[in-house]
């Protein structure tokens, strides 16, 4: 025994039990998911959080950067008279001349910046070397390919040899990933800027409000043409530049989700098998509990889908696995830099992602229910082998607007019902006036040749198909009158056994039975005890566990009858049920149907088989002919 | 054979389906969360210490047309990197492995 499911809704654990019945297929389509989600989102979470991380260092930057220009390209300032310059404009708080500039190095492009004797003893404090630098050494980033002690030949203007003091870490490769510090008369040396000339100014203002104001009095107060950066500036071009990257390489794999989508959506309109939902309806499943078991299904299987590639596109991308996507998108060489995305970096991409894959997936799978919210007949007809199609199946009856009709005595009763269908090209009536009127505890049987039109009958009667005209009332109800979602509800107090057994086959006889109960329960234990006992009833107690296929016909029509009558009807409708039934399968059926008569159903049966003819069991007879029903004695 | 729950249907299995995808999940879900969560501040920490140490404006992630960056997502107007001591064209500049690029002209 095992009683911890039976706590979960059976709709929930009947979508589980749905994706157990293709699972390669379930599998497929999580592992594609997965990929997918992972793949969109790699992209998009490394390029925002470096974005987001690389703003978050620039916060501690210079607020604004001053360089000389002339026709031609940039020109070295002359350090002391542009920091005196500067500082004397008003708002500015320092004002530090740099020395930097690009130079060759391992056959790459690295960055070489001058540090001074203040600096060196700083970074030897804050860990960064174990001694300050000294000259002829350098302290290299983490992307350069060297180690401590190891002799770099850099070559700018001209060429020097330096010895590696210290390598920084990995943690500031996001400023730091290709960066050679040197001693200042170094860096000068290799750059060829003489002693008194720095690369540009670095300069902090009181208040941040005062970078957008400050330029002009600062370009007015230098002696040359002078271009000014500011911070804003720097970090819109950097989040810019990321996002662009990003939004192309989610470009790059959208064409991967709308793949899968397509797949998604064809599977769906398969596995969700017209006629499946067309049986469920039949059960009295409404369309909103079809509608409800597919999302849920879309979810179990969806969420944790998309949650195990969002998880996985976050470990590649804050860790080492990153470096790959990194190196193409940012074309980062060698380590990729280690980041940590960050909530708030992480949850637009994240969000984004879910819903623009989670939603379609839902979409896809609810979209097939939608489609077929109408008459159930419709989506069963392909099964029950009928090709006939109705003239007016979707029109309401002809009288449809005599509202004050006073309902007929009895459990279930006809009034001039008339139908006329077509099959190949020809008109019939099928119908022509039928009425009846069928009581609780008194079965009625309905006979008539091959074609006559007993299954259209009781289609009609069981609230499947509405009639041309005339109506049908149930308990002084006019059913015939409602729309299908109503007529849907109403049939969860009826049971019907169609010509087919119509039942799924790869489930057992036992969740066969257990199928309209479903949407009527809290407890999966309740309806697992009511279809054995419905089973057991119609002597199928033995084949509970047997899927549906191996069954014979007369099993499988035992297992119908017992599906029809676990929600213990009041109105019960039976097709052909002795079709295939030897004589003790006829007595089986009988005693099943005098049990629901005792109880009070109104039990109708259309039959051309002459052991039911002569049964003293029905109380009313009717002859079905030329689309005229007559009472028989 | 007697009946009993599970025997004669496949909705245990589904239950434990439904736990073990549940189970994936949030563990995913709670991976992501911690991931997202821990220690961010720390692992930026050097990286800010470096840039106010150095006065530092150009972050590595911004490629200046060097050999293996991508110039496409630079920023010419406030992209630094380019040497401001030597115009593009020089012959140092191609020396220094550097892509010729005149939007870098002020």
């Amino acid at each position: 025994m095992n009683p911890w499911p039976t706590r979960i809704p059976p709709l929930i654990l009947w979508a589980a039990r749905e994706l157990l019945r293709r699972p390669g297929r379930h599998l497929l389509l999580f592992a594609a998911l997965a990929a997918v989600s992972a793949g969109s989102s790699l992209p998009l979470l490394l390029t925002s959080g470096l974005a987001h991380s690389a703003a978050q260092v620039l916060a501690a930057s210079p607020s604004l950067v001053l360089r000389r220009v002339q026709p031609g390209g940039w020109r070295p300032i002359e350090a002391d008279s542009a920091s005196a310059h500067a500082r004397a404009v008003p708002g500015v708080l320092s004002a530090r001349p740099r020395v930097w500039g690009l130079a060759s190095c391992q056959n790459r492009a690295v960055t070489v910046l001058g540090f001074d004797l203040e600096q060196a003893a700083r970074l030897a404090s804050l860990g960064f070397s174990s001694e300050p630098p000294a000259s002829g050494t350098a302290l290299i980033g983490p992307g350069v390919a060297a180690l401590p002690g190891a002799r770099l030949t850099l070559h700018s203007a001209e060429e020097m040899h330096v010895t590696v003091a210290a390598r920084l870490p990995d943690s500031t490769g996001i400023m730091a990933h290709d960066l050679i510090l040197l001693p200042l008369a170094d860096a000068r040396r290799l750059l060829g800027l003489a002693p008194h000339e720095a690369s540009d100014l670095a300069i902090e203002v009181h208040h941040p409000a005062e970078e957008l104001a400050l330029p002009p009095d600062l370009a007015a107060a230098m002696p040359w043409p002078v271009r000014i950066t500011g911070r804003t500036e720097a970090l819109a071009a950097l989040e810019g530049g990321l996002i662009r990257r990003g939004g192309l390489g989610f470009m790059v794999t959208l064409p991967a989700v709308l793949t899968l989508l397509l797949l998604v959506l064809n599977a769906a309109q398969h596995q969700a098998g017209r006629w499946e939902l067309g049986l469920l309806k039949a059960l009295g499943w409404s369309s909103g509990d079809i509608l409800r078991r597919h999302l849920w299904q879309g979810l179990l299987l969806g969420l944790p889908a998309i949650m195990t590639g969002l998880a996985l596109a976050q470990f590649l991308a804050s860790g080492p696995g990153g470096a790959p996507v990194a190196g193409w998108l940012l074309d980062w060489p060698g380590t990729a830099p280690r980041l940590r995305l960050d909530a708030s970096a992480a949850l637009a991409p994240l969000g984004l992602l879910t819903a623009t894959i989670l939603l379609p997936w839902l979409a896809a799978l609810v979209l097939p229910v939608l489609l077929t919210a109408g008459e159930p007949l419709r989506l069963l007809r392909g099964e029950l082998g009928d090709q006939t199609t109705d003239e007016a199946a979707s029109a309401p009856p002809d009288n449809a607007q005599d509202n004050d009709a006073q309902p007929p005595p009895g459990r279930l009763a006809a009034c001039d019902l008339s139908l006329r269908c077509a099959a190949e090209g020809e008109s019939r009536q099928i119908l022509d006036r039928v009425s009846l009127t069928a009581e609780g505890g008194s079965p009625l049987l309905i006979t008539g040749a091959t074609g006559e039109g007993k299954s259209s009958l009781l289609h009609i009667l069981a609230g499947l198909h509405r009639p041309r005209s005339g109506q049908v009332w149930a308990d002084g109800a006019p059913v015939s009158r409602w729309l299908a979602g109503h007529r849907d509800q109403w049939r969860r107090r009826a049971g019907i056994v169609f010509q087919q057994p119509l039942l799924l086959p790869d489930l057992s006889a036992l969740e066969n039975v257990i199928l309209p109960l479903l949407p009527r329960t809290d407890r999966i234990s309740s309806p697992r005890r009511q279809a054995e006992t419905a089973l057991g009833l119609c002597r199928m107690a033995h084949a509970a566990a047997r899927p549906a296929r191996l069954l014979s016909g007369g099993e499988s029509q035992r297992v119908a009858l017992a599906r029809a009558l676990v929600v213990e009807p009041d109105w019960l409708f039976l097709d052909e049920p002795t079709a295939h039934q030897d004589a003790d399968g006829v007595a089986v059926v009988l005693d099943c149907l005098r049990r629901a008569a005792l109880r009070g159903a109104a039990v109708i049966v259309v039959s051309h088989d002459p052991r039911l003819a002569d049964c003293p069991f029905f109380v009313r007879r009717y002859h079905l002919a030329g689309g005229r029903l007559m009472p028989q004695t | 054979m007697a009946y009993s729950p599970g025997t004669h249907d496949r909705l245990d299995a589904a239950a434990r389906l439904m736990t073990l995808l549940a189970l994936i999940g949030m563990l995913a879900t709670l991976y992501l969360a911690a991931d997202l969560l821990r220690g961010r501040a720390a692992a930026l920490a050097p990286a800010q210490t470096l840039v106010r140490l150095l006065a530092l404006r150009e972050p590595s992630l911004i490629p200046s047309g060097r050999p293996g960056r991508g110039p496409v997502i630079a920023h010419p107007a406030v992209d630094p990197r380019h040497t401001p001591l030597l115009a593009p064209w020089d012959p140092a500049c191609r020396g220094a492995l550097l892509v010729p690029c005149t939007e870098f002209m002020p």
